[in-house]
């Protein structure tokens, strides 16, 4: 969750970055700096982004990141400096194209199957329950009005 | 000597590994020669092997404790520097010894189900002692062969390697040994669902047994997480405790599985409904709790080519889990037809619909989860390319799924079984809903400026508020007509009503570990800044001032220390003391982290590299709430205590005579 906050204030801080670059403080400087490093792994280690890892390599990732940051290179450009360099393995966040584009589709489609099974089994089961209580107090009209509900 | 002790324990374990396949054969023949005397033989075998491989626990324990390093094991991962505490736990320190544990846990989960259920389910008994007898056998053969942390080495080493410098911490103490109670607790739903499926007998019997072992397990496997999470954030040094790391990753899973699977039980015990997605869920579970303990020491998760480094392992991992999986899946599909639940789901307005949502919510998130988890590797053996799906990528994909089934948390409870008039249950929603918009408008006030916080927010608000009325409701009722005090109407009422509080006081706990994790995780403040002697900076209304950089030095590591004063208001409040430490052993730097705990939130401070001019450079956290989440884990752990108490069984009269168990229609 704690990079979640990193995100977003990546989203803030790029909102905010219309402003002139001379409103920008040191502070707001080095949260762009850690926004963008959070989203960069370090090549060497097990699965750490460059701003938590302690090793060498992160470390002069970090003083590129800053100093190109310091040219005034935006964000899309510092990661595809990276990316040229290390290939997409240097992104935490898959890119949306390619392989990666699979990987961010699976949880739609995991989702619409199964929001898709739960709908199914629920009609298929109250459409039962609904013929079930039909047979015996000759109608259904709770059931009937879910039904429709479902159907919105 | 002691060479000869470690042989011992080999030699226990490998005689629990003959005694496992004789289990194993007489349970089964059992079945068909309705011979009672083999299945007594296979449940002293499961006795036996709990004395068999506690021997060999505490003989390799004792080769730590000793620091015999003609033990490989041992001297890879202990050395003379290392304190006792982490000598004594030095064993589940690295992969073969954290097989060990697990086996250790399963032989002696497995005698005492086979002590508490051998009576009261004699049918059942002999394919649950199969199954538990065949996982042990998979779990020795591997250890026996492939992973043997029993191995000497002549000449022996002078000095071991050391353990990890950041396995030495308490945090090593708690944490997989509870993780791995969790993992194993889930072997015997598994040898349960197994029995039932073979017998074809999935009625509500095999759940309400089976209910307080998955219970049991599940808040292992939570206090296990959320130990480990812990650790983390006071150890590892980022300010976070959860990094959607392929291990964490691996820890979640069965616990998202685990979580359907308490819930859905319930709907099979009360309605007998959802019979062949429980043994689904249960198998997959056990699954994952596997693949959690294989693939996460074997560095498989890292890249492909982990695996070629010893494809013995992984092919033998392999083989098993797919073993299991062919067995579990295999036996549902065969019994599939004969499963089918008599009754249905009335309505979408029920528990039962609610389940239902929870369930698909749950499966998708740890199906996201393992796609994420297992796709580069997939990526890579397909085509060579490799990329990464970290923690950016999960946080934008599971939090929106974990909101929306926190949002149920707080809805669940209050829906009656089988139907229901919406309108009355939105009616009783009105005091969680207000309490929700003003939660959500206090924090506006903080400057909230997106979209999934605001949505954040609102859930775990409505969650809270809403088990928080459960709960008052209940006591309030119950005073009214008894006229007890209150505290005592609601101690009463915990008491009989422990199934349905004990629910209740989890779901509120989880709520409060929701609120620390979107407090912390969103509203967190960071700063790095390189001090000199003398120089303060300001953090979350702090003032922090370095006073110097002194040496700390320990065993087995020379440290540095940056001593910080911290004041607010003028105020004095404490001293803080992160250090950098650097072992010498394994040539290895870690860092010490200063945490100053308050209700309100924890000031956390990581000493970076020293400058030039003497002074150094911190990183300081100002982490809001974070405490909660802890809070969180004592109230579930409560609730869930108070739940388990009610899940003994009033124990049946012991009319069966010691010699038969034929004829026992307990089931």
């Amino acid at each position: 969750m704690t990079r979640l906050s990193f995100l977003l204030a990546a989203f803030l801080l790029l909102t905010a970055s219309a402003e002139p670059a001379s409103f920008r403080t040191e502070a707001a400087q080095e949260e762009t700096v850690r926004a963008i490093a959070v989203k960069l792994r370090c090549p060497v280690c097990q699965s750490e982004n460059i701003l938590d890892s302690q090793s060498g390599t992160a470390k002069e990732m970090m003083t590129i990141l800053r100093e190109q940051l310091a040219e005034g290179r935006s964000e899309a450009e510092i990661v595809e400096f990276f990316r040229s360099r290390y290939g997409d393995y240097v992104m935490l966040s898959p890119p949306a194209s390619g392989y990666g584009g699979l990987v961010w589709a699976a949880p739609l489609l995991l989702l619409l199957a199964g929001g898709g099974a739960y709908l199914l089994l629920l009609r298929r089961s109250t459409r039962a329950s609904g013929m079930l209580d039909a047979t015996a107090s000759g109608q259904s009209p709770l059931t009937e009005q879910h039904l429709k509900g479902l159907e919105l | 000597m002691v060479d000869s002790l470690i042989k011992l324990g080999q030699l226990a374990v490998c005689l629990a590994l003959v005694l496992s396949v004789y289990a194993v054969v007489q349970a089964v023949l059992s079945v068909t020669g309705r011979a009672p005397a083999r299945l007594r033989a296979a449940r002293n075998v499961l006795y036996a092997n709990v004395a068999l491989v506690s021997f060999g626990c505490v003989m390799l324990i004792w080769s730590f404790a000793t620091l015999d390093f003609s033990v490989a094991y041992v001297a890879q991962n202990g050395s003379s520097q290392l304190p006792m505490i982490y000598r004594l736990t030095a064993m589940w320190g690295a992969h073969e010894g954290s097989l060990m544990l697990w086996l250790w846990y399963l032989t002696i989960l497995s005698a005492v189900a086979a002590w508490l259920h051998f009576r009261d389910h004699p049918l059942s008994m002999p394919w649950v002692i199969a199954t538990l007898a065949t996982v042990q056998l998979g779990f020795l053969a591997f250890i026996v062969f492939l992973s043997n942390p029993f191995l000497t080495m002549t000449p022996p080493l002078s000095e071991g390697q050391d353990l990890n410098p950041l396995l030495q911490d308490p945090g090593l103490v708690f944490h997989p040994p509870v993780l791995y109670l969790g993992y194993v607790g889930f072997a015997v739903p598994f040898a349960f669902a197994l029995a039932s499926l073979i017998r074809t007998q999935a009625g509500t019997e095999w759940v309400r047994v089976v209910r307080g072992w998955t219970l049991f397990a599940w808040t292992m496997l939570t206090s296990g997480i959320l130990m480990g999470g812990f650790w983390a954030y006071y150890e590892l040094g980022w300010g976070g405790y959860w990094g959607w790391d392929p291990v964490e990753n691996a820890s979640l899973m069965p616990w998202l599985t685990g979580t359907a699977l308490l819930h859905s039980m319930m709907a099979q015990d009360k309605r007998g409904l959802f019979r062949t997605w429980n043994v689904f869920l249960v198998v997959t579970t056990f699954l994952l709790t596997l693949i959690g303990t294989f693939l996460v020491r074997s560095g498989v998760l890292t890249s492909v080519h982990a695996f070629a480094v010893d494809p013995g392992r992984g092919a033998y991992m392999l083989g098993f889990l797919t073993m299991v999986m062919l067995v579990g899946y295999g036996l549902i599909i065969l019994r599939a037809e004969r499963l089918s639940a008599d009754t249905l789901v009335e309505s979408a307005w029920s528990r039962e619909s609610a389940i239902l949502a929870n369930n698909v919510l749950l499966l998708v998130a740890a199906a996201t989860v393992f796609v994420g988890m297992l796709y580069p590797l997939f990526v890579e053996a397909v085509s060579g390319e490799r990329l990464s799906v970290g923690a950016p990528y999960f946080n934008k994909v599971v939090v929106p799924l974990m909101l929306a089934v926190v949002f149920l948390l707080g809805i669940g409870p209050s829906i009656p079984w089988r139907r229901m008039n919406p309108r009355r249950l939105a009616i009783g929603f009105r005091v969680p809903v207000l309490a929700a918009v003003l939660a959500l408008v206090v924090t506006l006030a903080f400057g909230v400026h997106n979209a999934l916080t605001a949505v954040a927010i609102l859930a775990v608000s409505f969650a809270a508020a809403a088990t928080l009325v459960d709960v008052v409701t209940g006591v309030v009722a119950r005073q009214r007509t008894t006229c007890e005090p209150l505290w005592l109407a609601a101690a009463r009422a915990f008491a009989i009503g422990r199934r349905r509080y004990g629910g209740l006081i989890v779901h509120f706990g989880i709520a409060l570990i929701g609120a620390g994790i979107i407090a912390s995780g969103l509203f967190q403040t960071a700063v790095t800044v390189s001090l000199k002697p003398g120089d303060s900076f300001e953090l979350a209304g702090n003032v922090v001032t370095l006073r110097g950089v002194e040496d700390a030095n320990g065993p087995g590591y020379s440290g540095r220390a940056a001593a910080l004063s911290v004041s607010k208001d003028g105020v004095p409040l404490t001293e803080m003391r992160p250090e950098k430490r650097f072992y010498r052993v394994r040539s290895m730097a870690t860092t010490e982290i200063a945490i100053r705990s308050s209700l309100a939130g924890d000031l956390y401070m990581v000493a970076g590299d020293e400058t030039a001019e003497g002074g150094i450079v911190i990183r300081g956290y100002w982490n809001p709430l974070v405490n909660w989440i802890w809070t969180g884990w004592l109230v579930v752990a409560f609730g869930a205590l108070l739940s388990l108490s009610s899940a003994r069984r009033k124990r049946a009269p012991r009319a069966v005579p010691a010699t038969g168990i034929e004829g026992v229609p307990a089931e």
